[in-house]
């Protein structure tokens, strides 16, 4: 068996699965609140009610991960992809979890659940043809290593991924002839730190509000993997993909983020906003009007999706 | 060690990080600590700076400040409506408005805050970057490179000299690209400037006064008897801005009330800010009808008639301190 050793990776960007709406299983998840940039819940009676949140778990299960409890960590990404199945970095964290207990076997089925939600997320490419190559499965290692070549070679030096692409390749390649570098995965140290993961998002927002969409989704993917399923992320990646125009993926996600925290008054507004982009002026203000119910005092949000709606109207 | 004890300690590990995370759950009802943090965020949350507005009205009126009025009545009225947008949301745009931040999250009661500490904006607690783009859509400069957040009752780098407009601009550049703000709060920025003005000119008490729902309540009522001097004077468009005030201060009331304890006072707060948000409506409609605003006040004045006792049960909700440090205890 490989010795694992460290390494760090970041920057997957994630190729766009429309089923992300249909992550989130129906059952009761939802969210308490939402704060930061992406808005806030209102209170309303069924904030009383006991609630599952799958990125509190998430994070509880990145904190394990750090601390070298990998039993705990895996408990807690089993449930978090219990809740949000396709949910790529779930799928992925619980992969390395098993990895770093040494499960090569067990990694093998979320690393590819990975893979399969996010195609392009080299990270979980990277780590699950080290997998197959621990369970001697080189064929497998070997296809994965040529996918990873073909964008390399397509990217051409000039992607914003080149770096890791190249990193990627070059554990691989070691694994598979056997005289590389051996691994254990992401630098969870970093994703653990309240600090650095919250600066992850600010920037990914500040990005948003200088109108650097593809590099905001490319920030908003590494936060994407310290918060998880988080509804405040999902909103902003909604909001990007919005602004380029791929308004189906911003639908995804904005109903991923909604799946998971109803009365999310962030993904609310911007996904009537969406509605109202696409001259569904009666959604738009189904949307409005339970921003209303849930802003009991009023809210920027609210201002701005009818001013939207006015817009529209005249 | 256990694997039972183990986990254990990592999962408190996990919720002491999870709780330092801004995207962690801040409560609604008190938002204003996801920005206050440090040991000083009890005193924060349950104290502010003394402000005394008739003392700051005395002295603005005795000062060259009162020359670009045409009479007492006219500078009151406009530091009223300084101060008013001074502590409103609404009059920021983008994130601060969407976190709830307004110029006296910063500077409450026009002094500094020491313990403002804004994840990924803030260095020391106190500071702010005013260059980060978080915040602001053109002025981002991808360095952290937080600035002490000033005392605006002292004299600072810029000059207060009306002939000069250097306040005037600069404002407008806080408020506007800093903060985001639509370029229509250009109109806003004549009597936040009187405001800032008069601040200076006072001579304020460092002392510190609890908060309480009774100064929470009498802004709130002053902000609508504002925005309703402004409604007369067709200023349909400041007004409504006013109202969204006065409701965020309804909302720093009912954040504070317990739920369960004092359902009838919060309920009571909904309402009438549900009145707030139809006049609201009324003075925006496209086509204003005097019926429609006043409807729509008159409502809010029968509401009066049922105002709850704050004062009696503030001792019983979270302006009490030690029902404000076993909340941020837990």
């Amino acid at each position: 068996m490989t010795t694992l050793k460290i390494f760090e990776t970041r920057n997957h960007k994630r190729a766009f699965a429309l089923v992300l709406a249909s992550t989130l299983i129906a059952a009761p998840i939802t969210y308490v609140s939402a704060a930061g940039g992406g808005g806030g819940g209102g209170s309303s009676p069924s904030t009383n009610a006991p609630r599952y949140d799958p990125a509190e778990e998430y994070r509880a299960g990145v904190i394990a991960l750090d601390a070298g409890d990998h039993d705990a960590a895996i408990d807690h990404f089993k449930r978090v992809t219990r809740a949000a199945r396709r949910n790529p970095d779930a799928q992925y964290l619980l992969g390395v979890s098993y990895m770093r207990a040494g499960n090569f076997n067990r990694a093998r089925r979320p690393l590819e659940a990975a893979v399969r939600y996010a195609p392009d997320m080299i990270a979980a490419q990277r780590d699950l043809a080290l997998a197959y190559v621990e369970l001697e499965r080189m064929d497998d290692a070997q296809e994965i290593l040529g996918e990873l070549n073909t964008r390399s070679e397509a990217c051409a030096q000039r992607c914003a991924e080149t770096a890791d692409l190249a990193d990627a390749i070059r554990v691989v390649e070691g694994a598979v002839t056997g005289g590389g570098q051996a691994y254990v995965g992401p630098d969870i140290s970093q994703l653990a730190n309240a600090e650095a993961a919250d600066a992850l998002y600010y920037q990914a927002v500040g990005l948003i509000n200088e109108g650097q969409y593809e590099a905001a989704l490319d920030q908003l993917d590494d936060a994407a993997l310290a918060f998880g399923p988080h509804p405040d992320i999902l909103t902003y990646q909604g909001f990007a993909n919005r602004k380029l125009a791929r308004f189906d993926r911003a639908e995804a996600y904005y109903n991923g983020a909604l799946a998971i925290a109803p009365e999310h008054i962030g993904a609310l507004e911007y996904y009537g906003e969406l509605k109202v982009e696409r001259g569904d002026l009666e959604g738009a203000r189904d949307h409005l009007a339970k921003i209303e119910v849930l802003c009991s005092f009023g809210c920027y949000e609210a201002e701005e999706l009818r001013e939207w709606i006015d817009n529209a109207d005249t | 060690m256990d694997r039972q004890r183990r986990h254990l300690i990592v999962f408190a590990a996990a919720l002491a990080c999870f709780a330092a995370s801004t995207l962690a759950q801040v409560p609604w009802q008190l938002r204003e600590a996801g920005w206050l943090a440090g040991e000083g965020q009890l005193e924060a949350l349950s104290s502010e700076p003394a402000y005394d507005r008739g003392a700051v009205f005395q002295t603005a009126a005795q000062s060259d400040l009162a020359g670009q009025y045409p009479s007492q009545q006219a500078l009151q009225h406009d530091l009223l409506v300084g101060e008013f947008l001074f502590k409103t949301p609404l009059l920021l745009g983008g994130q601060a408005a969407r976190a709830g931040l307004s110029c006296n999250s910063c500077h409450v009661n026009g002094r500094s805050n020491p313990h403002f500490k804004f994840p990924s904006i803030s260095g020391e607690p106190g500071t702010a970057d005013t260059t980060h783009n978080f915040f602001s859509e053109t002025l981002g400069n991808d360095v952290h490179d937080p600035v002490p957040i000033p005392d605006l009752t002292q004299a600072g780098k810029v000059s207060h000299d009306p002939v000069t407009g250097e306040l005037e601009t600069f404002l407008r550049t806080i408020v506007i690209e800093e903060f985001s703000a639509p370029e229509q709060s250009q109109a806003y920025i004549r009597p936040l400037a009187s405001f800032v003005r008069a601040l200076q000119l006072s001579n304020p008490t460092p002392l510190r006064r609890d908060r309480s729902a009774r100064h929470d309540w009498h802004d709130a009522m002053a902000m609508v008897s504002t925005a309703m001097e402004e409604a007369d004077n067709a200023n349909t468009d400041l007004a409504a801005l006013l109202l969204s005030g006065a409701r965020n201060r309804m909302a720093a009331i009912h954040a504070r009330l317990i739920r369960g304890k004092h359902d009838v006072e919060r309920e009571w707060l909904i309402s009438q800010s549900r009145n707030l948000a139809n006049l609201q409506l009324a003075l925006r409609a496209d086509e204003l009808t005097d019926s429609d605003v006043s409807k729509s006040y008159a409502a809010w004045q029968e509401g009066l008639a049922t105002t709850p006792d704050f004062a009696a049960v503030q001792e019983q909700s979270l302006y009490n301190r030690a029902q404000l440090a076993t909340l941020l205890e837990q």
